[in-house]
């Protein structure tokens, strides 16, 4: 049998933000043990990056 | 006695035997047999000429085919395919003749009306490999598409460059039966742009290992299989810098803590 203990960080945005590092977001970030969370700051919807589609009919 | 001359169509009239006569030679065509002479002719040759119709048309329509087909797919040979099949190809056109091998996929099928490709790739006994594709020119290649079902997708010949737009805008793609990635997990997609807006997706397998941030974040209907099969291709990047698997809020709301431990371990961080 073998036994692993993976260690996470785990990062809540508060109700009506998102967690943001420049690139991606999400209410939920998961972090593996040892990464520097400091890259992820809160922001609300509006400071998101709008996402622009030209959609094909 | 006189004698008749009377030319008979096979089949068509009966000898009256009648006492007295000479019944070898008195042959009468009754109105009705001549009626029926006159029908089958005329029926006959409207038969034939509509079936010589037919098969003129077919003829035509196989000759057209054939040239649209060889000129459009140089009886074969060709290989830049960027932006062959855009918006004026659907599943009622589209039905390529030769394999399609390109060297240049970039913006193969976007903007296209085509749903089911791989259907009509099957329709047409013919395939679609990417294995030749040159300097990862599969850029916006179902961007902004109608696809649903593009079958297999062979990405392997793209190492070392970086691919942007691949399905992006592709917001009726439900189904990719496998997407092919190299062993080595050194291919570079571009993370919000590869699956954005995607929104339909609901099956992906792949194949190979994942080495690069990617979101799926617009693509709420995606299967516990699909996810699971994403888990199991992250490249372990244990030492390594770490990437971004982003999944769709509920989606990433309904991952195990064994799920999530698998990401974390392999040195990625997770998003939903």
């Amino acid at each position: 049998m073998k036994t692993e203990t993976v260690t996470q960080i785990i990062l809540t945005a508060d109700e009506g933000k998102y967690l943001f590092d420049g690139e991606t977001y999400g209410k939920t970030v998961v972090l593996p043990a040892g990464t520097d969370a400091s890259n992820w700051r809160e922001v609300t919807e509006e400071e998101l990056p709008k996402e622009e589609l030209d959609v094909n009919p | 006695m006189s004698e008749h001359n009377i030319t008979l169509a096979p089949g068509t009239a009966k000898v009256l035997h009648t006492a007295g006569q000479y019944c070898d030679r008195d042959i009468v065509v009754t109105a009705e047999d001549g009626d029926g002479y006159d029908k089958g002719y005329a029926d006959g040759y409207d038969t034939g000429y509509g079936k010589g119709i037919e098969l003129g048309v077919m003829d035509g329509e196989d000759a057209e085919y054939n040239r649209l087909w060889d000129s459009l797919q140089e009886n074969g040979n060709r290989t830049a395919y960027n932006g062959a099949f855009g918006s004026v190809w659907n599943d009622e056109n589209f039905k390529p003749k030769y394999d399609i091998k390109p060297q240049n996929a970039n913006h193969i099928f976007r903007y296209s009306g085509i749903v089911d490709l791989k259907g009509d790739l099957e329709k047409a006994g013919v395939t679609l490999d990417f294995s030749n594709v040159s300097y990862g020119q599969f850029v916006q290649m179902f961007e902004t598409s109608k696809v649903e079902n593009v079958g297999v997708i062979d990405t392997r010949s793209s190492a070392g460059f970086s691919i942007n737009y691949m399905f992006y805008g592709a917001t009726k793609l439900k189904y990719i039966e496998k997407w092919i990635l190299t062993d080595d997990g050194k291919q570079k997609f571009g993370e919000r742009d590869t699956f954005g807006s995607c929104g339909q997706l609901e099956e992906i397998r792949l194949e190979g290992a994942l080495g690069c941030s990617l979101s799926f974040s617009s693509c709420s209907k995606l299967s516990s299989d699909s996810v699971q099969s994403i888990i199991d291709h992250l490249k372990d990047l244990t030492g390594a810098t770490a990437q971004t698997l982003t999944f769709q809020a509920a989606v990433g709301g309904k991952l195990t803590d064994a799920q999530k431990a698998a990401i974390t371990a392999k040195n990625w961080t997770l998003v939903y």
